[in-house]
């Protein structure tokens, strides 16, 4: 079949993993009767000048040093917005909601018929051979081990994730020890993220299921310590002055939608430096090009021919990837979701 | 219309995630009447798919609560928009980024349906619930949730049935359409924009008195010497600017595609305690010639009794 028949300009797949934003408490480990909302505080900070100084400035400060101490000495004044545990709490409380829906082999939208065919074959064969299991588990692993708190995870003494199923047909809940599960990798075998697994797999695989989860996920942090909303981008933030601006919803310190997002499909450990212990940088959130934003690299790079694109490409046709891996990782770009439309020209 | 048996179906409070926010091509906001309507037809569309012959024939909207994605610091003139960091491109560079207004959203619908019998109500019911978790989005938002949908029966003129309906929908704001203030503006010599921009702007003067104090005051433009109401910038619908034809990858090959330019007009938030009668918030798909509006049948009384020429393309630039 020539290529130019069936190329989709447009083709776009809506995520199937759908996060809500999520919402930060205070509480206390030992008694969780009282959950009250966070908010966030404004501060104002005298800070110091720590950043380097430009060339023609250090050349300056040879010639007459006391510029540089006028320099280091005038006050670096910020005003930030910041948010932490009451006195009393140790405890943060985050909570969201996750819902997996099914219906991929159809692309939310696509104006080349042929290519839409040969995609649904391919997606259905993928379903038919792996059903989604193995996406299902990471996913799982990623509730379990609560990498959805990102900064708030670190130096956490115990973290404990409550999840319930809140489907009409589904009752079920689950509660994870967070330590009990790496973020290096997926080997772990566990009941019951075993459990949780199935029902997201089955939901994925499904013509057009859903699966509401809710999540509430414990953090012992310790009294009054400072906790991590996301952080809002603003670009143009006018004269106000405020040089770090939170995420709250109507009074409630927040993480935002994307962020949870990002960290549930951290489960690609498929790229080829994965394999490479001086680069390795464990698992990365799927991604069309495999790009780690704080590390600012791109991990599959067309160029190695690892990319999203240039598998999806062949697959869809009916061709078959060499590596199982690679099939996985496509259908997780799906899963995330996108728009893939080929320039036909 | 007095008289008749409206079958309604009402979705409370939806809560809509990142929806788009661009209520016209010009302003953000609320989000554009065609959403909405669009949404409609397309759970509806999805429920046909699932045999269930249901026609949804007009459809309004209630906004209890939005939050736009704006932020603005104490001492900043304008607002700006919270943007979103797209993923980094194939080299690893910050890719650019794209300004998009999102909101989030505290909805209610209420949908007029027809060709569904009493007994086959729960199936519909049932099958609303499932596609809006399962398939739909809103005004490109994700559908976080909502409360269970049920049906009503109106009757136009009976008042326990009105009464019954706004207590479903209060506290919150029907969309109403006001293309009659453009029309009113403009047949007194104003062009499109400046009618629009009038009722929108705040105007700030400032007084000195015999002291040398002086005192700022704001108004907005007033209807009557009264408040005009809430008046806000939406779009209603398109205009056909090409001839239906074939373009180059447009989204569906099979459908006829033509080029339009979006028809901004004046809409109203009113709270639902104070119409009159249900058709006063229902909207309606209408098309005719170029146009593909979505308007309301009290709009259409209106313009009729002024104009007797129906083509009457009250804001459009």
């Amino acid at each position: 079949m020539a290529r130019k028949d069936n190329v989709a300009s447009v083709l776009a797949f809506e995520k199937k993993l759908v996060t809500s934003d999520g919402y930060m408490f205070g509480t206390q480990w030992d008694n969780r009767t009282q959950i009250v909302p966070l908010a966030l505080q404004e501060k104002s900070v005298r800070g110091t000048i720590s950043n380097r100084f430009k060339k023609s400035d250090v050349q300056s400060f040879e010639k007459d040093p006391t510029k540089l101490n006028a320099k280091v000495e005038s006050a670096n004044l910020q005003r930030v917005d910041s948010c932490a545990l009451g006195l009393e709490q140790d405890t943060l409380n985050l909570q969201f909601s996750v819902k997996v829906i099914g219906g991929i082999t159809q692309p939310s939208a696509c104006n080349n018929a042929l290519f839409k065919q040969g995609y649904s074959a391919a997606a259905n064969t993928y379903i038919a051979e792996q059903g989604f299991t193995e996406l299902a588990r990471r996913y799982a692993g990623n509730i379990a081990n609560a990498r959805f708190l990102w900064r708030n995870r670190v130096g956490a003494e115990q973290i404990e994730v409550q999840v319930k199923a809140k489907n009409n047909s589904i009752e079920q809940a689950w509660t994870f020890d967070a330590y009990q599960f790496s973020t290096k990798d997926f080997d772990s075998n566990n009941e019951q993220t075993d459990q949780l697994a199935a029902q997201i797999a089955k939901v994925l695989a499904s013509e057009d299921d859903f699966l509401l989860l809710e999540v509430s996920c414990f953090v012992l942090v310790g009294k009054a310590q400072e906790v991590y909303p996301s952080e809002e981008l603003v670009l143009d933030k006018g004269k106000g002055g405020k040089s770090k601006i939170l995420y709250d919803v109507k009074g409630i310190a927040a993480m935002h939608s994307q962020k949870l997002g990002n960290a549930l499909r951290t489960i690609d450990t498929w790229y080829p430096e994965f394999s490479d212990p001086e680069t390795n940088a464990g698992p990365i959130a799927i991604e069309p090009y495999g790009a780690v934003t704080n590390l600012g690299k791109a991990y599959r790079t067309p160029k190695d021919k690892q990319d999203f694109y240039t598998f999806f490409d062949n697959w869809a046709r009916g061709e078959k990837l060499s590596r199982v891996e690679d099939e996985h990782y496509v259908m997780a770009t799906l899963v995330r979701g996108g728009v893939f439309g080929e320039s036909d020209k | 219309m007095i008289g008749e048996v409206k079958k309604l179906l009402i979705i409370p409070h939806i809560n809509v995630h990142n929806a788009n926010a661009l209520s016209s091509p010009y302003t953000i906001g609320f989000p554009a009447m065609t959403a909405w309507l669009g949404a409609v037809h397309a759970l509806q569309r999805q429920l046909n798919a699932h045999d269930i012959p249901v026609v949804f024939s007009a459809a309004g909207v209630v906004s209890h609560d939005m939050d736009l994605q704006t932020y603005k610091g104490e001492n900043d003139f304008v607002r700006s928009i919270v943007g979103t960091g797209n993923p980094l491109d194939k080299t690893g560079a910050r890719s650019a980024f794209i300004e998009e207004a999102r909101c989030h959203l505290d909805v209610s619908l209420v949908i007029q349906f027809d060709n569904i019998t009493i007994d086959e109500r729960d199936n519909l019911l049932d099958a609303v619930s499932h596609l809006l978790h399962a398939k739909m989005k809103m005004a490109g938002g994700d559908i976080r949730d909502f409360q269970p949908p049920f049906c009503i029966n109106s009757e136009e003129g009976v008042t326990e049935d009105l009464i019954k309906l706004q207590r479903a929908l209060m506290p919150g704001y029907a969309l109403i359409e006001r293309r009659d203030l453009m029309i009113d503006a403009m047949e007194n010599g104003a062009d499109a924009l400046d009618a629009l921009i009038d009722y929108l702007a705040i105007h700030h003067q400032c007084d000195k008195d015999e002291d040398g104090k002086v005192t700022w005051s704001s108004s907005r433009k007033t209807l009557n010497n009264k408040p005009a109401g809430w008046i806000v910038p939406i779009a209603t619908g398109f205009h056909g600017i090409s001839e239906q034809g074939k373009a180059k990858n447009q989204r569906d090959p099979d459908t006829p595609h033509r080029f339009a330019e979006s028809i901004v007009t004046l809409g109203e938030f009113k709270m639902p305690h104070r119409i009159k009668s249900i058709e006063d918030i229902l909207w309606r798909y209408h098309q005719e010639g170029d146009l593909y509006l979505c308007q309301q049948a009290a709009q259409v009384a209106k313009a009729k009794k002024r104009d007797p020429e129906p083509h009457s393309i009250e804001s459009e630039f």
